[in-house]
């Protein structure tokens, strides 16, 4: 993309003002020259303003699917609007896919219009209200986000529902969530992503005996959910049964290497399965991938595979040097592996680091311990 | 059927197959040997022409000018066939407008079954075209100072208050490339697109109040060239040099920067100007290094002679 050059920017102003009442396909145009001239906003406004015309032409939701990205490489010039109808076929116009791919890139603004657009269109009616309604609850806008999950409570949506659960459950009423599920449930037999959502907040909500029948039934109806793996494996972690949660974590891994516990489900309209976006985006993921490999590897040692529960705490650290959980139990499975000076090592690193914590007084309890057993053995 | 390009022509050769109603292939070698293009003629019109007009190259021009990327859900075969086929005809004329003026070269027609292929052009209509376009060329060229004129914007007031305009993507790629800098001959060139087409919309978008064109810079060669006929080689040398400094690309400017070094008796400098010429216009090497031995010639013999 060319760098701005001098007096770009009054160029792209005066002839966004000349055009200010022209077509789609002209609006869409003048947003691919304001990009070019390195104008992105008035790019960006150009943009939203063709595809909120009748007959916008493809190429501007294209267009703005990129600028919403912050990209301006590779957009498209529109034809005429003959052209552009010959080449859009009647399917071609999709605010809602443009709205969910904004939405998923975080332009909340862009996803905003586009749902609007959507909705006014006519078009996935119910879609397009469930991401408006998601997005509210994203940007913390109680009032609009009730108002539109009013609007589509009544439809016969496992992905309403879902979002609708989920959205209790991220303001503090889980249990709320949970009986909105449970109710739910019974139209939507055999839906892994309401069972592995009620599984999940069963599980969080210190019910794991009652995540688990949820999890396996999610899991029965899709092997291939990723989250409900992890989330079977952290349930059987709690209730003690680590050979079951080894086995469940294991197959979690197989699907995924990153552990997403919560995501929205956006339906974009073009068939298929729906869009998963994750309301915390990376930080939350590493997060719960993190406490996943830990009830891994707490069931690797209390199964006594040491060499597995080495590794996968091990992969914590890698991340996170200095994860109090991760280098106390390392050095509990460094210990029992007679490795003691190596677990001295990580004990006093968590004793200093974590000197108020509880895993702090046993780890300096443990590192006394080893500290004789380190002498014993050198002296052996 | 084959033979040598200035011998029959293009032109002829088209006309033949065309009067005869013939279908083969027909290769066609230029002036680089090394790119020849292949036609394909059916009952005497030519329905294919690669690589120009080959799907790989109409595919690479849709994304070129903006009309498609890569990615497969906007990509050039989401087109409509009205579209892609219309540029592919472009492409097509275009390269062989080109073709028509070869002089040197050949060509080698095989006899023999052709099925229909994406053109349908007439060579006649081709001709006829060609030199429509030409006549449209030195029209525009009268007007556009002989395509030198710079286009630039207008001012903001008037760019804000003229009336409204539709414009099509050629006249957006055209507004995106104005710099103030580059004339309508370099605009064409950098948009790939006929200098009759470029000047024509350059017109449009002038008289649309959109663009405005400025004065074209003296030409440097005009001058120099009526300076070497006046015998003022070092005058000319003068304003030669002052343009290879500004622009050392300039080809022809070094090659009459040599010139005008031989006229002035200065062999020695002929010699370092044609070595930048062969650098700046590789396409002239040969005539280049023509030049330059025939001036070493002339330094050995001035030497011997002073010895």
């Amino acid at each position: 993309m060319t760098a701005p050059r001098p007096g770009d920017a009054a160029v792209v102003a005066a002839l966004a003002e000349r055009l200010a009442a022209a077509d789609a396909t002209t609006l869409a145009n003048l947003g691919w020259f304001a990009a070019r001239r390195g104008a992105t906003s008035a790019a960006l406004d150009a943009t939203r303003r063709a595809v909120a015309l009748p007959s916008a032409p493809r190429s501007a939701w294209h267009n703005l699917e990129r600028l919403a990205a912050g990209r301006t490489d590779r957009l498209l010039l529109a034809l005429s609007a003959h052209d552009s109808a010959l080449a859009a076929g009647p399917s071609a116009q999709h605010p809602l896919a443009a709205a969910v791919a904004s939405h998923a890139e975080g332009a909340l603004a862009v996803a905003e219009a586009c749902y609007l657009a959507a909705i006014t269109s006519g078009e996935d009616e119910v879609a397009a209200w469930n991401g408006l309604a998601v997005l509210h609850e994203e940007r913390g806008e109680r009032a609009a986000a009730d108002a539109a999950w009013a609007r589509v409570a009544a439809w016969e949506s496992a992905a309403v529902v879902h979002d609708c659960a989920l959205a209790w459950h991220r303001r503090g009423e889980t249990a709320r969530a949970r009986g909105f599920l449970k109710a739910s449930l019974p139209r939507f037999p055999g839906s892994a992503v309401l069972l592995q959502l009620a599984g999940y907040l069963a599980h969080i909500d210190g019910a794991s005996a009652a995540a688990v029948p949820l999890l396996t039934a999610s899991l029965a109806a899709d092997g291939t959910l990723a989250r409900a793996h992890f989330t079977l494996g952290l349930a059987h972690e709690r209730l003690g049964a680590h050979t079951l949660a080894v086995e469940a974590t294991r197959r979690g891994l197989q699907c995924s290497p990153w552990f997403v516990p919560e995501v929205w489900l956006l339906d974009n309209g073009r068939g298929g399965d729906p869009i998963e976006i994750p309301p915390e985006r990376s930080a939350g993921t590493a997060e719960a991938t993190d406490e996943v490999l830990l009830a891994l590897g707490r069931s690797l040692l209390e199964t006594t595979r040491l060499g597995e529960a080495l590794v996968v705490f091990d992969q914590v650290l890698v991340r996170q040097p200095s994860h109090t959980a991760a280098l106390f139990h390392r050095g509990v499975v460094l210990a029992k592996l007679r490795r003691y000076a190596d677990a001295l090592a990580d004990w006093e690193r968590v004793g200093s680091t974590d000197s108020e914590g509880m895993l702090g007084a046993m780890s300096r309890r443990h590192a006394h311990s080893a500290r004789e057993l380190a002498a014993l053995f050198a002296v052996a | 059927m084959h033979g040598p390009l200035n011998e029959i022509s293009l032109v002829e050769v088209l006309q033949l197959l065309q009067r005869g109603g013939r279908s083969g292939t027909l290769r066609v070698t230029g002036p680089d040997p090394t790119t020849p293009r292949t036609l394909w003629i059916r009952e005497g019109r030519i329905v294919a022409l690669e690589p120009e007009a080959s799907d790989l190259a109409l595919d690479a021009g849709l994304i070129a000018r903006s009309l498609a990327t890569e990615d497969p859900e906007v990509g050039p075969d989401r087109l409509p066939a009205v579209v892609r086929e219309a540029l592919r005809t472009r492409l097509a004329s275009a390269a062989l407008g080109t073709m028509l003026h070869w002089s040197r070269g050949r060509f080698d027609f095989a006899e023999g079954a052709v099925e229909d292929g994406p053109l349908d052009l007439s060579p006649d209509a081709l001709v006829f075209e060609v030199v429509e376009a030409e006549m449209r060329r030195v029209d525009l060229g009268a007007e556009l100072d002989e395509f030198r004129a710079v286009p630039c914007f207008a001012p903001s007031e008037q760019l804000r208050r003229s009336h409204p305009v539709g414009l099509d993507p050629l006249d957006w790629r055209l507004l995106d490339t104005v710099d103030g800098v580059r004339n309508v001959a370099s605009l064409a060139a950098a948009l790939d697109e006929s200098l009759d087409t470029v000047a024509d919309r350059v017109r449009s978008l002038q008289a649309a109040a959109i663009l405005q064109l400025a004065v074209a810079p003296p030409d440097v060669s005009l001058e120099a060239r009526a300076a070497i006929e006046a015998g003022k080689y070092d005058d000319a040398a003068a304003l030669l040099r002052a343009r290879v400094a500004a622009v050392p690309g300039d080809g022809d400017a070094w090659r009459m920067l040599g010139l005008a070094e031989v006229g002035a008796g200065r062999f020695d400098r002929a010699i370092g100007a044609w070595e930048s010429w062969r650098a700046a216009d590789p396409a002239h090497a040969e005539e280049a290094v023509s030049l330059t031995r025939a001036a070493q010639t002339m330094v050995e013999a001035l030497r011997e002679s002073r010895d």
